[in-house]
């Protein structure tokens, strides 16, 4: 048995899918983060089903990726039941996607979330009315305390057992008649190839969905004259687009459903969420506590780190120090092991003490849904380098590691914020870059110095971003992003997400890190790295000015930016830099880091979410910048010496 | 009183009456319950360019400067 879970963007479906399938989705307070869908084997009652966790689409449409996602998989996928869940808070707008599922024709349950907020607004609904109303069976839950979920799975199954659909909701009378009209024009054979039910086509086509109106050009071209025809006698005789006409009718069902089943009280005065929201956003105060908030997120995930990770290296060193000893530092069996301890000891110590931190920090206030609030500051600032405010989500998430980053980019509204958000997280400093920058320039140059780099970083993204949306001057569709409650972020929420994102470093980081630390020892053993640094000694040390043997490191450093680091150790023979290096070079070193070709995970990503060419745009790009910057480093430092 | 969203202010209540844009803007305003004909409130208005605030059917929503210039609402004189 498959069973489906759609839902408005913050509706709590993440929460409720988590607290039957365990650590496999990842939850959060900002709308649409679960851009691909999750499953899991779930079993209740002795009855085993499939659980599908769809992103969070506020309608049926095509017009964007997720909705077209969930949309298509609904309709291919043919699933046993659907449950939709609603923030019963929000339940007037909410209801509006029920009506457009209630025409899929697949089993349904509405599930009522967070009907205790609801309550809190002074929003009372009459739950069995609304079953009467909409013909399916409706529950009331609050996900997060796990209430009522065995009553919702209890009747999900029930209902995919007797196939009840529900009823459907009738427009006005003139667009019925165009309706069915369209219908019998359609044909049942030509709805049934598309799999996507009559009436359900009929409204899309109406409405101008282009994903459908192509796909029946294809199967059926004749129709399409006569849907233009249609759509423009309903707009002619509206007064306004046809598109409105539907939208509007959806819409005044909803309301009219919404008026029928609920009592709403009277706002009365401010509430909690209105006193905090009138600091948090006003126009000064608002960005004083965003760079409070930032500052001290920082502090806390930097001090924690520093604190784990000295006594974790050193413990480490000993054990080197030790096999050293036991192995002989000639033999290929120490250079092996000691490869293999560098990488695990790379993982654990450098990472891992400044991830997990970085990683429970960003969910607590995604989950708080902080997240939005500074997405609606940044939005002016945002404006000036061509984006807008919620760009900023992705840009925050890179500081920690740009692989969720470029993920997060997906919940854009264009193609075009998309690519230049994306090429513009590379340059952002994750973890394993801020390790360099702490590691030699602060450590060797100064606080001030990396300080300076952060803000160099940030000058450079703003260049970069007025550049690139010089190229793509389309004008970006602008900020348009629901202010979720304040919500108290739930432990296994919060153990989930961080593990959802530590998992993707553990499985497919570390291990690469671990075969490129051993596979550079056996290189050094077989003595090959000088061949290698020979090799582009012209632009590491002709161009930047820096010791030939630093190219290995940078080589390493695009499997994973940290093991330039960890292999400059190695490359140069000691752990004190300061004694092999000039300022100048270390900042030329750090500074070409900071900026040059992103992680292979990152490209990859990039590759998925944004496409080839704009993984291989970005290659180039940050080339140039990072060879740019680095240069005029040098020459700085040459001048000044 | 006809007046567009980015200009009224803080507290206003007020009725939209016409949505000054393309299809896919249309589309995603009413995603997120913004309709001709729907009543809104202005919760905050947008300082230096930035977004204003709503509240629209029990949900506070964001709406940039440049959107907000093709939202226009009717206020009655009297608020």
């Amino acid at each position: 048995m498959k069973i489906a879970l759609v839902g408005q963007p913050n509706c709590g479906k993440s929460t409720l899918f988590n607290s039957v399938a365990g650590y496999k989705s990842i939850v959060s307070n900002f709308p649409g983060t679960s851009v691909d869908f999750t499953l899991s084997r779930v079993s209740f009652n002795g009855e085993s089903f499939e659980l599908v966790d769809l992103p969070g689409i506020y309608s049926l449409s095509s017009s964007e990726p997720d909705e077209r996602l969930a949309r298509d998989y609904l309709l291919q996928m043919k699933p046993d039941a659907v449950i939709n869940i609603l923030d019963a808070s929000l339940l007037g707008r909410s209801i509006e996607l029920t009506l457009e599922l209630l025409e899929l024709k697949i089993p349904l349950v509405v599930c009522l979330n967070m009907i205790d907020e609801a309550e809190r607004k002074g929003i009372r609904i009459d739950v069995r009315h609304l079953e009467e109303d909409l013909g399916v069976p409706v529950i009331p839950t609050i996900a997060s305390l796990g209430q009522g979920i065995p009553e919702l799975f209890e009747a999900t199954i029930r209902t995919a057992r007797s196939g009840q659909t529900g009823k459907s909701f009738y427009c006005s009378r003139d667009v019925e008649n165009a309706v069915a009209e369209l219908t019998i024009l359609i044909g049942d054979q030509t709805a049934e190839k598309l799999s996507v039910p009559g009436r359900l086509l009929a409204l899309k086509l109406l409405e101008g969905d282009d994903d459908l109106e192509r796909k029946v050009r294809e199967e059926k071209p004749d129709v399409i004259p006569e849907v233009e025809r249609l759509r423009e006698s309903l707009s002619y005789y509206r007064g306004r687009p046809a598109d409105v006409v539907l939208s509007s009718e959806r819409h005044s069902l909803a309301l009219n459903l919404f008026e029928h089943v609920a009592v709403v009280k009277p706002r009365t005065k401010s509430t909690g969420r209105d006193r905090i929201d009138h600091f948090l956003l006003h126009p000064l105060w608002g960005y004083l506590a965003l760079g409070l908030v930032l500052l001290v997120f920082f502090n806390l995930v930097f001090g924690f780190g520093k604190l784990v990770e000295q006594p974790l290296l050193a413990c480490f060193s000993r054990f080197s120090e030790l096999l050293q000893a036991r192995l002989g530092q000639e033999s290929l069996a120490y250079t092996l092991v000691e490869g293999l301890v560098q990488g695990f000891s790379g993982g654990i110590g450098i990472v891992l003490p400044y991830l997990v931190p970085f990683l429970i920090g960003l969910s607590l206030l995604e989950d708080i849904g902080y997240l939005p609030r500074a997405a609606f500051l940044m939005d002016t600032i945002m404006h000036r380098i061509g984006l807008h405010g919620k760009a900023v989500i992705p840009f925050v998430l890179g500081y920690g590691c740009n692989v969720p980053a470029i993920m997060g980019v997906r919940t854009l509204g264009s193609q075009r914020d998309r690519f230049i958000t994306a090429v513009l997280v590379t340059f952002i400093p994750c973890t394993g870059r801020t390790t360099i920058i702490f590691a030699l320039v602060a450590f060797y140059v100064g606080p001030n110095a990396a300080l300076f780099l952060y803000l160099l970083n940030l000058v450079v993204i703003a260049a970069a971003g007025k550049l690139l949306s010089m190229l793509r001057p389309e004008a970006s569709p602008g900020l348009i992003l629901e202010i979720p409650s304040y919500r108290l972020p739930r432990p296994k929420a919060v153990a989930s997400k961080v593990w959802f994102r530590l998992r993707e470093f553990v499985v497919v980081a570390w291990p690469i890190l671990i075969v490129g630390s051993v596979l550079l020892g056996f290189l050094e053993h077989l003595h090959l790295f000088e061949a290698v640094n020979r090799f582009f000694s012209p632009f590491t040390s002709g161009l930047l000015g820096l010791p030939e043997e630093t190219s290995i490191t940078l080589i390493f450093g695009i499997l994973r930016k940290e093991l330039s680091i960890i292999m400059l150790v190695q490359a140069l023979g000691t752990n004190d830099f300061s004694s092999v290096l000039s300022q100048g070079q270390i900042m030329v070193f750090t500074v070409f880091s900071l900026f040059y070709i992103p992680c292979l995970a990152t490209l990859a990503m990039l590759r998925l979410v944004v496409g080839l060419r704009a993984a291989l745009f970005t290659l180039v790009m940050t080339t140039t910048v990072a060879t740019v910057i680095a240069v005029l480093f040098r020459l700085f430092y040459l001048l000044v010496a | 009183m006809i007046i567009t969203l980015e200009r009224v202010k803080d507290g206003t209540e007020a009725l939209v009456r016409e949505i000054q844009g393309g299809r896919t803007l249309r589309q995603r305003l009413a995603r997120l319950g913004v309709h001709p004909g729907d009543k809104l409130r202005l919760i905050r208005t947008g300082h230096f360019g930035g977004p204003v605030l709503i509240e629209v059917h029990g949900a506070e929503v964001a709406i940039g400067c440049g959107m907000a210039q093709k939202i226009v609402l009717e206020v009655s004189e009297s608020s």
